[in-house]
Parts: structure tokens; C-alpha cells; sequence
């Protein structure tokens, strides 16, 4: 056994100082011509594409090379986040243009109005060049641009509608609920695809001077639009966007709202036409356009990049990434709709130019996003407001009103103070909590004794600490300054990378909010924690008894079996879940011969779809720890049992029970701290519905990090993070005493 | 051949009923537990990239294009990155449950067996590191990795997953190696064995089945995650199995056909590895140690 | 073969003293029990001579040699655990090889020996199973084997036939007895049971409350009693001891309580010339012989009885009871014997 392990060891050792020398001779190569890191997030033909032009500048250029990472989307904005101010990043990287407010206040990325001149400017299709403005200065070199279009079925619908009551009287007619037939399908509960009705009707997101303005009379007008077309029952409830295309795919949805991204999910021989969306009456009579948010793709220079010639090499790299050759193959290879204007003439008129056209079409009839930092603040609450006004017919009115009541509140908490302490206060509070700390660790030495029988105590015992010290040191060393770093960050405002010490203001502002989010949401975190564990735990063990029948057949068979829910990525089951509770798609409703029953509307069926999944996800786990433990219980106890007369129940509780214990509970309490940080499944199954009613706390951590703040506000999360650590630690004090309270009463 | 005494658990008699009951409620979860399963092998085994839905989880077409998509990723260069990629995953998963379960083992064997000042704190230490939010240890991680010279590196990512696995681990074998008769221990020291010795020879082979579970625990941790190797990585060909999965995932779109197939491949390995671990959580292993 | 010997030797945990200043001197050779009730530090001692607990006080040498911190496995004693401590994850035959294995001990002379020492013990046929398809006496005897293979300095045995049924226990006790013969090793053993005290031992240590209470033979033990804790803690049934006013018999010097083993006492029908006479409340009839009890006094009182010449004896009846003189032991107000 420790030949084995000792085996292991040595070649994981060699593999890794194997792989460690290979990266340094790639480090030597690179300081011979240097190298133009590219970043990108495209996947797909987009990739593909990418990578072929740079596989034939670095054959063609001998004065440097292009290294080019593609980075799941995901990650994508986090990973820039951390790279560029500590100078890992890329040089350049592109990206869509909506976080430039952020990115140009806290300096990852550099303006380059001097790389996008008058002629480059003018080179470009015509609109999309505002979208990469802030602050007067230009921050991206367009490359493409996106936006939601109207897709339809030819068969179905040959003439694109022109307008909205056209596109409806269409609708009405391709609609059949019995047989699942829909004539406009569109995401109705997201704001992206809810924005062309927003902007048709005159709505607005933002006021003059640059306020959120949610409540806007003509936004509500919006809603109410799309409440009547979901009246109508064109739309299916509880559209996804996996949903439509599949939808679409079988014939089932005659029109759909979606962008050129979705083009590789239509499955061969699906004919389809793309055009822009129809004009929209408004209740006065003014017929506007309905326009969709525009997106522009853009190639960014890292803030970082200083160097006068390295910059002149990734500006080059930039400059033949979108030169006509290069934005031809984009666009033809790529199916980019791409933005330099001399490329759409060799768009020609087959299926493929049409489509195109059809996107460009929409250009013309769209607006971009605002790129202002406050925007990411906008999505959440008012995705929260839509989704309850079509899905429980709440007025928009008051659901609008109270997104920007929410919006109002969440800025005022970050925006409070204002008063600096300068950059050093943020060491200073760390060093404290190391102190602090540290501290800790001395009264725990005093209580033992004072350092000396401490210190006899650790030569007495010389062994154990030496057995203990490595876990323990690893561990502590990788958590305890990221630890110390998240607490203290409570104490701070971030904005775009510069921390103000703040004080308890992030806790206070966190508990003593207006509204009692936080003590609502902690409410429902304990019920979801409890409940999950109640059910893995109790799952768990039944099938682990069930299992570790020697009698019993298949059994190899089935332990594996159930090991599947933790073995898959949670992201595509869960989605298959939220799929399966679908109202009208979904098996759950068929299996219970139910209708229509939306799951997502109350909280108690959402908080059942959730716990549902993550029981399927989170019982396996219980259930390998449970077979393990069981295996230390002797069978002679049950037989010894079984002779004292004691049925089966009592035999489990006395002692399958008891002796699971020292193994099970330590499954129990991590898996208790798990479920209560665990926000995945809630995040992909319920989204928060209804209403965010189904949110957690880290969820709401979560939140503050990305979606709130300037540059994200670290600071709130930091404190809503320590306050869960908290109570978790409290918690599990409490548990210790009552266990320990149990034992000694035995 | 099984000796009855194999049949430690539940020992719910021998009622022909209860063994029907069994087959009856493992039928039942095998069911659930494999109806979301077939939508991952529909989609995989489809043509198109789009998510499926509907109530019958049987593919109308079936194509193994999506699993040759996905093994067969080449770059331009023609470097096979797939297998860059597996190999990138199996190393770093297999260092992380061996080094994971070594730190583990030896620390809950000083917990389980020495009395010394300490020990109780450590053990709590432990468990605290895991209740502060990780989405929040993020950034200062990063730093410190950064710091350390391993950003990049497939050291540091084994070490922070060892790291992350150590307490759970630990927990688990503690409470195992506690129900370990010490009188095993001590016939051993009578026969002359050193500390090592009895670590080795004695308590390891009678703690298999906590050892195959924290193994496959720190396995698992190492082998799914993918939110810091895709913040640590920087080249394609050092990502692992789970960055790639990711990568199929776009801002509005994602190709499912790939994304089910990259899930059952990465699933396969897990499930390989469960089935040749899980003959040791047969039980009784300590039986017979005492009296008869 | 050693010789170990203990002097003063003490165990402490915190406050609590579980053996006080033991002094024990067992020669080469010797076969010592040590018995007494549960908690009376018996077993600690036996760990304590193994290594298995620190010393806290004392000097234990073996062969002369100090070894208060010699380590178990360097001491060269086997222990045979209550338990058996048998590995429940390697055979029979690795089980016995173990302490050869670890110790380096060349392959072939490692085979031979636990082929010895299996058919010594009857395991011949067992060697490749695993403990848990032992029945409980074989898997005594491969704790034993594991023992005897390792040749060693001295056998210690922790109560080892207390997992055993009656019948098995004198199996193994014959076998315990028939080793001892074999290899004369030293050998110390401890037991509650006193059948087994006085069937294996040498010598006999009597241990109450971490304090040695006699040291003798059996036959001392037995006979010359030297306390009442020892006088009623050995022999089955237990020694009559009742307050010296109760019966009629003449007492040395300041002899409070008068003791007499029930063996060494007739009951008779007659009460004429009798130590007492005694109303039977309860008869036990074992075949080979019988035993009337009743009280003296407020004490439970044992006789034997031959009732094919008492004819039959009922509840109630009223017997008169006999013993010899040198038969009787003496107690003071210490309950020390007073010998006459």
C-alpha cells in the first residue's frame, strides 16, 4: 500500500517538474520575438475562425508572434478582473462593449483614440461607434456587432410583418396549444429580449442625467404590451432560450426573437429568414420601430500596456485583425455580422447573405447598451419585475416601482460614504485581522499553559504535530490571508479598484436596510440548507442499508448507478431539471397528470423545484460516506441485538445509528456549510423566481460582487460574506455543544 | 465467494418481502436517477446543437459526431489539445486525491489516536476554513497564488484543491480510524512494529473504505471544478476537462450536442474510478478482530 | 527466559493511583497470575510490563536491565489480548508471521517456524483463512500462536479466556498448561478467575484496590488465606468468615472473625459437639457432592453435605456443623490473618 503511494507520488512529482520545464522552454522561445497575448471568449466557428487569422499572422509576421487564449464566457470578465491589474493579463482581448464604464474607470483598458482615427472611424458601418465611447474617449476597436432580430419559419410565415399587430394576427393564426404550435416565441421574462417593446413603446432605462429611471410611464406601457401578447397565449409560459430553439427546431414556434449567435443551434435542413422586428403602436398612435439592444464586439488594449512599442505591436495585431481580408473570412466563415463596411460587399444574395442582411437590417433599428457602469445594476431588478408581472399579472406599475425603489437602495448603500482614508487603510484593517488573530492564538496558548508547557507540551507530542502539520499548514497558509483579505474587505467601499474604509458601515447598512432583505433571505437559507440536508442524509442512508445487503443482487451495478447525479457537471443536469419542470414541456406536470401547473410562480413549487434537484445532485455523496460508515459496523452487534429481542427499527436506531455517527457527521456538517453557500442550483433552476423570493444569501453576496456597484461592490458582499461565515460558525459551535452535550448524558 | 458475515448494514433479515421492497425502491431511484441522464446522452447522441425537450428522452437521430468533435479538438498547429487536456485533468485530480488523501490520513490518524494540546482546535480549523463564501477568497487567492509563482501551474492548482478536499477528508477518517479497536495497535507495537509500520500495515488496510471515499472525494474535487482553473490557466493546452466543458457555454448560446458529450466523457472517468473503489465499502473489516 | 522484576512500580492518572508501589520479583521461568476484581490494576500492570502504558513510578528491569523506556516491540515479551487483536485484514498465517516479518526474519526460517507453532496449535488447516472465519477458540489459539512463534523472553496473557465458553476455556486452559510445560517460558497472566489462578500458576499475586494483597502459591493463596479480601475472593463457593462469638471454637490472641472454606465444613444431622447449628434455606446438589446453606448470625453460611448418609434433606431442616481445627483461619479487627 505505501510502495503504491510512495509510487504515485513520485511520478505525479515527475510529471509536474516535466510539464514545469517544457513551460520555461516556451518562456526562452517567447524572449526571442516577443509575444502579443490575445484573449478571447468566442467559442465554436468564432474561435475557429479567430484562430486561423492568427495562425496566419504568426506565419506571416517575423517580428513577433500572437499567442491566443480562448476563455470559457464564464469566467471571461472575473479572469480580466484579476489579470490585468497584476499585470497577467493579455495585451489585448475582445470582448462585447458593455462593462467599458468599469473596465476605463478602473484602468483595464487605455483609450485609444489614436488607433481608432477619423478614417478608421469612418471605415466602420455606421452606429456602432457611440457603443464604444466613454467619456468622450474611444476604449475598443469594433470588430462585430449583435443584436436579437426577428427570426421566422418561411413555411409558415413567408412575409416578415411589418408591424407588431401584423406580427400578432400571424401569430394568432400559426398558434395551436394542443398540438404545442406557437406563433412568437420570445424570452418575455428577460429585459434583452423584452427591450425591443421597451424602446418601441419610448421607454427608457436611464433619465438625462443619467439616473435609473425603471418606473418610466412608458416602460410600464411596455409591460403591459408584453402581458397582452402573453394573453394572447402565442407565447409559451416560461420561455428559455433552450426552450425556443428547440421549439423552433421542431417546427413548433413560427417566429422567434434571437441573434446571430444561435445560428449554430438550428439543426440542418430548418429553413429560416431573418428581418428586422416590426414597427410598434403605441396608445397615443406614434408608430416607432421596436428596438433591440445593440451589442458591439470590440478589440480592447490592456490598461497595462505602457510600453511604447509593445503597445505599437498589439495596436498592429489589432489593426489586422479587422482588416477587410480578415473581416471577410469573419464574416463569411465566422457568420459574423462584422462591422467594417467594405466587408458587406462581398455579402452576396444566397441564404446565407440574406441573413445577414436581415441582422444588418436590424442595426439601423436598434440602441446600444449603455455602457455606463450603472447598468449592470439595472438587469437584476428589473429581470425581477418583469418576470413577475407576466408571470403573476402583478401590474408593472408596482413591480416597476419597486425594482426602482430597489435600484434607488442598493446605490445609496453603495454610494453612502464618501470620505476617504486613502490606499493604506486596507492594509492596515488586514494586518489587524492577522493580529487579531493571532492573538487568538496566544490566549489559546496562555490557556494551555503559557509557551513553555506549550512548548514541552509540542516536544512531548512531537510526533502528532508532526503528523498534523502538513494538512494543517497547507490549509491554513491558502485560506487563512484569502480569509483575512475577504473579512476585512467588509470594511471598505471598492470602487474601481480603490478601497475607502468605511467602517461597520457595509454591516449596518446590511442589517438595517430599509427593506429586511437580509433577514428574509437568511430565513429562507436556513429552510433550504435544512430541508436539503434532512433529504440527502435520510436518501442517503436508505439506500447505503439497501446497498450493503450482501444478499442482494446487481448491487456493484446500482452503487454505480447512483454515483452518476455527482459524477455529471451539475450545469447541464440542472438545466435538464428546470427543464423537466417546465408547465407545459416538462415531465414533472406530465408525470403528476397535471396542466399547465407553473412551478416557477409561487415560492413554495419553485423552492420545491430547487430542492428537488439538488437532492438528486447531493445525494450521492451522502450516500457513498453512509456505505462507508457502515462497513465499521461489526454484524455480531446485530445479531447480539437481534437475541436481545430488538426489531428491526430499534436495531437501526441503537445501533446502524450511533455507530454511522462518527463518520456521517462530519458529511452532515460540511455538507451543511455546502448547501448553505451553494447557490448554483438556485441560480440556474429558479433564477431567484418568483420574484427573487427563492434566493439565498451567497446568492445575494454574489450579486453585490457582480452586478452591483462600481466595479462591483466587494465591499457589501465582503460584509454579507462574513456575516454568513458568522453564522455558520455559530452554528456549528452550537451543534458541537449539543453533541457534546448528548454524549455526555449517555 | 461471499461469506454471509459480508451482510453488515442494515441487516434487515432475511424476508423474502424486504428483498423484494429493496429491488422495489432501488428500481424506483434508478429510474429518477436515470431519466435526466438519458437527456445528457440524447443531446450527445444528436445532430444539432440545440437543448433538448419533451417528455421522451430517445434521440430520433443518432450520430457519434458530437464525441468526435470533442475527443478529436485539434488547434491549428495540429497539437491534439483534447488530449493535452484529459492528461492536464487526470494528473492534476489523481496528485490532488493522492497528496489530499496522504495529508488527510496522517493528520486524522494524529487526531484519532495522540491526546495533545491542540487537537481540538485544529480539528475546528479545519472546518471553519470552509464556511467563509469562496466567491469571495477569490481574489485575495489569486493574489497570494500570484505571490507564490503559481498562477499557470498545475501545482498550484493541486494544491489548492488537496486544500480544499484536506478537511472533509480529515473529518471522515478520524471518525473511521476511531472505530478502529486500538488493541490492534498495540498487539502490533508487541510485535515490534514502529509507528510507520502500523500507519502502514495496519490502520491503512482497515481504513480502506474512509481512504477510497476521501479519494474519490478529493478525485471529484479536483476533477469538476473549473471556475479557478479557467481563471488560473493560461494557455488552451493547460486547461483541464471542465474549462473545456465551460467553453462550451456562450454569452446567449451554448452547443449542447458538445457540452452532453464533453459531460458524459467527463463523467466516465468518475464513474470508472467509484467501480474500482467501491469494493472496498464491503463490510465488515474490522470483524473479527474481536472475540468471536 | 527472564526473569522480570518490579519494584515499586506505581500508575497515576491525574490524581487517581490505579497501582500502588507494586514490588514483584518473578524468577525465570515462572508461570505468575495475577488476579483480582475488575479495576483492581491488574491488566495495567500486565501494560505496563508490555510497554503498553508509561511507568509512573518504579523501576521494572528485565534480566536485570531497566527498561521503563525500552520500547514494546524492544522488550521481546508477546501478549495475548483479551480481544485477541487478531489483523482482521491478513490471514492466519500473516496474522502469526507478522512479529517474524517485521522483525526481518529470513523467509524460509519465518515459514517454518509459523508452520510449528500452527501444528503445535492445531492451525495447520486454518492458515490461510481470515479471523472472521475462526470459530472464537480458534482464533484464541492463533493469538497464541502469534505468541509462542516469536519465541520471546516472556508470555503475557491479558484475561484471554474470557470470550470462551465453559467448556472451550478448560480446552484452552489445558493447552495454556501443556505450552508451559513445553517451553518453560516465563510467563505472567492475568485473570479474574480464580480456577484459572489456581490450575496454571506458579504463583499466585491477589490484587485489590492497585495494592498486592498476597503472593503465594495456590495452595497458600488457598489454604493460609492472609486477609479476608483474599480468604473470600478465592474459592468457590466463598469462604464462611462470621463474627468469632458465633461459633464455639477457641480463637488466638485478639481474633475477631473466624473463617472456614465450605468444603472443610460437614453438616450433620446431629447438632451435638457442633461449631454452630444452622436452619438449611438452600440446597445445592452438584451430583458429585452437595452444599446446605443458611445463616450464622446475620451471614450466609456453606457446608457440604453427604447426603446419602444424611438421608433427605428439606428446607427448614436444622443441621449441625463440623470442621476441623486446622482448617480455620483467624482474623483481626484489620482483617489481617492470625495465624494460632
Amino acid at each position: 500500500m505505501n510502495r503504491v503511494v510512495v509510487v504515485g507520488l513520485l511520478l505525479c512529482a515527475l510529471v509536474l517538474a516535466a510539464r514545469a520545464r517544457a513551460g520555461d522552454d516556451g518562456a526562452e522561445d517567447a524572449a526571442a520575438r516577443p509575444e502579443i497575448v490575445l484573449w478571447h471568449a468566442y467559442r465554436a466557428d468564432e474561435a475557429a475562425v479567430i484562430e486561423e487569422i492568427v495562425a496566419g499572422i504568426n506565419a506571416s509576421e517575423t517580428a513577433f508572434q500572437v499567442k491566443v487564449l480562448a476563455v470559457p464566457y464564464d469566467a471571461y470578465l472575473d479572469k480580466i478582473g484579476a489579470a490585468i491589474p497584476r499585470g497577467r493579463g493579455p495585451d489585448l482581448f475582445i470582448a462585447a462593449h458593455d462593462p467599458i464604464g468599469d473596465w476605463a474607470e478602473a484602468k483595464t483598458i487605455q483609450p485609444i483614440d489614436d488607433v481608432v482615427d477619423a478614417q478608421t472611424a469612418s471605415s466602420l458601418v455606421p452606429g456602432l461607434l457611440p457603443a464604444v465611447v466613454y467619456r468622450g474617449h474611444v476604449y475598443g476597436l469594433p470588430l462585430a456587432f449583435k443584436s436579437v432580430a426577428l427570426w421566422r419559419n418561411p413555411r409558415r410565415v413567408p412575409q416578415a410583418p411589418a408591424t407588431l399587430d401584423e406580427l400578432m394576427r400571424v401569430a394568432v393564426e400559426q398558434t395551436n396549444a394542443a398540438e404545442g404550435r406557437y406563433g412568437f416565441v420570445y424570452e418575455n421574462r428577460d429585459v434583452y429580449y423584452h427591450a425591443p417593446l421597451l424602446f418601441g413603446l419610448g421607454g427608457r432605462l436611464f433619465d438625462g442625467e443619467g439616473r435609473p429611471a425603471l418606473d418610466d410611464p412608458n416602460n410600464v406601457a411596455s409591460i403591459e404590451k408584453a402581458q397582452a401578447i402573453n394573453a394572447a397565449k402565442v407565447v409559451p409560459q416560461e420561455v428559455s432560450g433552450t426552450l425556443l430553439l428547440s421549439l423552433f427546431n421542431e417546427d413548433k414556434a413560427a417566429m422567434i426573437v434571437t441573434g446571430p449567435w444561435s445560428r449554430g443551434e438550428i439543426a440542418a435542413g430548418v429553413p429560416f429568414e431573418v428581418s428586422a422586428l416590426p414597427d410598434v403602436v403605441d396608445a397615443a398612435g406614434v408608430r416607432r420601430p421596436m428596438k433591440p439592444l445593440l451589442t458591439v464586439e470590440a478589440l480592447f488594449l490592456s490598461g497595462r500596456l505602457v510600453d511604447p512599442a509593445r503597445r505599437a505591436l498589439a495596436v498592429r495585431v489589432a489593426r489586422l485583425l479587422s482588416d477587410e481580408a480578415r473581416s471577410v473570412l469573419r464574416l463569411k466563415k465566422a457568420r459574423q455580422p462584422v462591422a467594417l463596411e467594405k466587408a458587406w460587399d462581398s455579402v452576396g444574395d444566397d441564404d446565407d447573405g440574406r441573413v445577414q442582411r436581415g441582422f444588418r437590417a436590424q442595426l439601423d433599428r436598434s440602441v446600444p447598451t449603455p455602457n455606463s457602469p450603472a447598468m449592470k445594476a439595472l438587469w437584476s431588478p428589473f429581470n425581477l419585475a418583469l418576470g413577475e408581472s407576466i408571470g403573476q399579472g402583478t401590474p408593472p406599475s408596482v413591480t416597476l416601482a419597486q425594482a426602482q425603489a430597489k435600484v434607488k437602495g442598493e446605490m445609496a448603500v453603495v454610494e453612502h460614504s464618501t470620505e476617504a482614508t486613502g490606499e493604506g487603510g486596507f492594509v492596515v484593517v488586514v494586518g489587524a485581522l492577522l493580529l487579531l488573530l493571532l492573538g487568538w492564538t496566544a490566549l489559546a496558548v496562555r490557556k494551555f499553559g503559557g509557551a513553555a508547557a506549550l512548548l514541552s507540551g509540542i516536544r512531548k507530542n512531537g510526533i502528532a504535530y508532526a503528523y498534523v502539520a502538513p494538512a494543517l499548514t497547507a490549509t491554513l497558509v491558502l485560506v487563512l490571508f484569502p480569509f483575512a483579505v475577504g473579512v476585512g474587505m467588509g470594511f471598505f467601499r471598492h470602487t474601481w479598484g480603490t478601497y475607502t474604509f468605511v467602517g461597520m458601515e457595509n454591516f449596518v447598512s446590511i442589517l438595517a436596510g430599509a427593506d429586511s432583505t437580509f433577514f428574509r433571505t437568511l430565513g429562507v437559507t436556513v429552510l433550504w440548507t435544512a430541508s436539503n440536508i434532512v433529504l440527502h442524509v435520510s436518501i442517503g442512508v436508505l439506500l447505503a442499508l439497501i446497498l450493503s445487503q450482501a444478499r442482494l443482487r446487481f448491487r456493484g451495478v446500482y452503487r454505480v448507478l447512483f454515483v452518476i447525479p455527482w459524477a455529471m457537471p451539475s450545469y447541464i443536469t440542472a438545466l435538464i431539471w428546470k427543464g423537466m419542470f417546465h408547465p407545459e414541456f416538462g415531465a414533472v406536470n406530465a408525470l403528476l397528470g397535471i396542466q399547465g401547473f407553473s412551478w416557477m410562480n409561487s415560492f413554495w413549487s419553485a423552492f420545491a423545484a430547487n430542492l428537488v434537484t439538488n437532492t438528486w445532485l447531493g445525494f450521492p455523496f451522502m450516500m457513498v460516506t453512509a456505505l462507508g460508515g457502515l462497513t465499521s459496523i461489526p454484524k455480531d452487534l446485530y445479531e447480539a441485538a437481534a437475541l436481545d429481542g430488538a426489531g428491526p427499527l430499534k436495531r437501526f436506531t441503537s445501533i446502524t445509528l450511533p455507530l454511522l455517527r462518527p463518520t456521517l457527521a462530519p458529511a452532515i456538517v460540511l455538507g451543511t456549510v455546502w448547501t448553505f453557500n451553494m447557490f448554483n442550483v438556485i441560480y440556474l433552476v429558479s433564477g431567484g423566481a418568483p420574484g427573487g423570493k427563492t434566493d439565498i444569501l451567497v446568492t445575494e453576496a454574489f450579486r453585490w460582487a457582480f452586478e452591483r456597484g462600481q466595479g462591483g461592490a466587494f465591499g457589501t458582499a465582503a460584509a454579507y460574506s462574513t456575516l454568513i461565515f458568522l453564522m455558520l460558525l455559530s452554528y456549528n459551535v452550537a451543534a458541537a455543544r449539543v453533541t457534546r452535550g448528548i454524549e455526555g448524558s449517555k | 465467494m461471499k461469506s454471509p458475515s459480508d451482510d453488515v448494514a442494515g441487516d434487515p433479515g432475511h424476508h423474502p418481502l424486504l428483498g423484494l421492497l429493496s429491488h422495489a425502491v432501488l428500481m424506483m431511484t434508478a429510474v429518477i436517477v436515470l431519466y435526466p441522464v438519458l437527456w445528457v446522452v440524447r443531446m450527445a447522441l444528436s445532430p444539432t446543437q440545440s437543448f433538448a425537450s419533451g417528455l421522451s428522452p430517445i434521440p430520433s437521430e443518432v450520430t457519434l459526431q458530437n464525441f468526435r468533435d470533442v475527443i478529436g479538438h485539434h488547434d491549428v498547429a495540429g497539437t491534439w489539445v483534447f488530449g493535452h487536456q484529459l492528461w492536464n485533468s487526470l494528473v492534476i485530480a489523481l496528485a490532488t486525491a493522492v497528496t489530499g488523501v496522504a495529508l488527510a490520513t496522517s493528520a486524522a490518524y494524529a487526531f484519532s489516536r495522540f491526546r495533545f494540546p491542540g487537537a481540538r482546535l485544529g480539528m475546528s480549523a479545519l472546518l471553519v476554513t470552509q464556511m467563509f463564501p469562496a466567491t469571495m477568497m477569490m481574489i485575495p487567492l489569486y493574489i497570494l497564488l500570484d505571490k507564490l509563482g503559481l498562477l499557470d501551474s498545475q501545482f498550484g492548482l493541486v494544491i489548492v484543491y488537496a486544500t480544499t478536499s484536506i478537511p472533509f477528508s480529515t473529518w471522515m477518517l478520524k471518525g473511521y480510524f476511531d472505530t478502529i479497536p486500538i488493541d490492534l495497535e498495540e498487539a502490533a507495537r508487541m510485535d515490534g512494529a514502529s509507528t510507520s509500520r502500523i500507519f502502514f500495515s495496519i490502520i491503512l488496510p482497515l481504513a480502506r473504505p474512509a481512504i477510497a471515499i476521501t479519494a474519490l472525494f478529493s478525485f471529484m474535487t479536483a476533477w469538476n471544478e473549473f471556475i479557478l482553473a479557467a481563471k488560473l490557466m493560461n494557455t488552451e493546452t493547460s486547461y483541464t476537462l471542465p474549462v473545456v466543458l465551460q467553453g462550451y457555454v456562450g454569452a446567449k448560446s451554448t452547443s449542447w450536442g458538445h457540452f452532453a458529450a464533453g459531460a458524459i466523457l467527463v463523467s466516465l472517468p468518475v464513474m470508472a474510478l467509484f467501480f474500482a473503489l467501491q469494493k472496498h465499502l464491503v463490510g465488515g473489516l474490522t470483524a473479527g478482530s474481536v472475540k468471536g | 527466559m527472564a526473569a522480570i522484576s518490579l519494584r515499586g512500580i506505581e500508575k497515576r492518572y491525574g490524581d487517581v493511583v490505579i497501582v500502588k508501589g507494586l514490588d514483584l520479583e518473578i524468577k525465570d521461568g515462572e508461570f505468575v497470575v495475577l488476579v483480582g476484581p475488575s479495576g483492581c490494576g491488574k491488566s495495567t500492570t500486565l501494560r505496563m510490563i508490555a510497554g503498553l502504558e508509561t511507568i509512573s513510578a518504579g523501576e521494572l528491569c528485565i534480566d536485570g536491565q531497566r527498561v521503563n523506556d525500552v520500547a514494546p516491540g524492544d522488550r521481546d515479551l508477546a501478549m495475548v489480548f483479551q480481544s485477541y487483536a487478531l489483523y482482521p485484514h491478513m490471514s492466519v498465517r500473516e496474522n502469526i508471521a507478522f512479529g517474524l516479518v517485521v522483525r526481518k526474519v529470513k523467509k524460509a526460517e519465518i515459514n517454518q517456524r509459523v508452520d510449528d507453532a500452527a501444528e503445535m496449535l492445531k492451525l495447520s488447516g486454518l492458515l490461510h483463512r481470515k479471523p472472521k472465519d475462526l470459530s472464537g477458540g480458534q482464533r484464541q489459539r492463533v493469538a497464541m500462536a502469534r505468541a509462542v512463534v516469536r519465541r520471546p523472553r516472556a508470555f503475557l496473557f491479558d484475561e484471554p479466556l474470557s470470550n470462551l465458553d465453559a467448556k472451550l476455556r478448560m480446552e484452552v486452559r489445558a493447552e495454556i498448561a501443556a505450552l508451559r510445560r513445553r517451553f518453560s517460558t516465563t510467563t505472567v497472566y492475568v485473570t479474574h478467575d480464580q480456577v484459572e489462578a489456581m490450575t496454571l500458576a506458579d504463583r499466585v499475586v491477589v490484587l485489590n484496590d492497585g495494592v498486592a494483597q498476597q503472593v503465594g502459591t495456590p495452595l497458600e493463596v488457598y489454604r493460609r488465606p492472609a486477609n479476608r479480601f483474599v480468604a473470600t475472593f478465592l474459592g468457590t463457593p466463598t469462604m464462611n468468615v462470621v463474627d468469632k462469638a458465633l461459633l464455639k471454637v477457641a480463637v488466638p490472641g485478639n481474633a475477631l472473625h473466624v473463617g472456614v472454606r465450605p468444603h472443610d465444613v460437614q453438616a450433620r444431622k446431629e447438632t451435638a459437639g457442633a461449631l454452630v447449628a444452622m436452619r438449611v434455606e438452600h440446597i445445592e446438589r452438584l451430583g458429585q457432592e452437595s452444599f446446605v446453606f443458611g445463616r450464622v448470625g446475620e451471614e450466609r453460611f456453606g457446608a457440604v453435605v453427604d447426603e446419602d448418609a444424611l438421608g433427605v434433606l428439606e428446607h427448614g431442616s436444622e443441621v449441625g456443623l463440623f470442621s476441623r481445627a486446622d482448617r480455620l483461619s483467624f482474623f483481626n479487627d484489620k482483617g489481617l490473618r492470625i495465624d494460632a
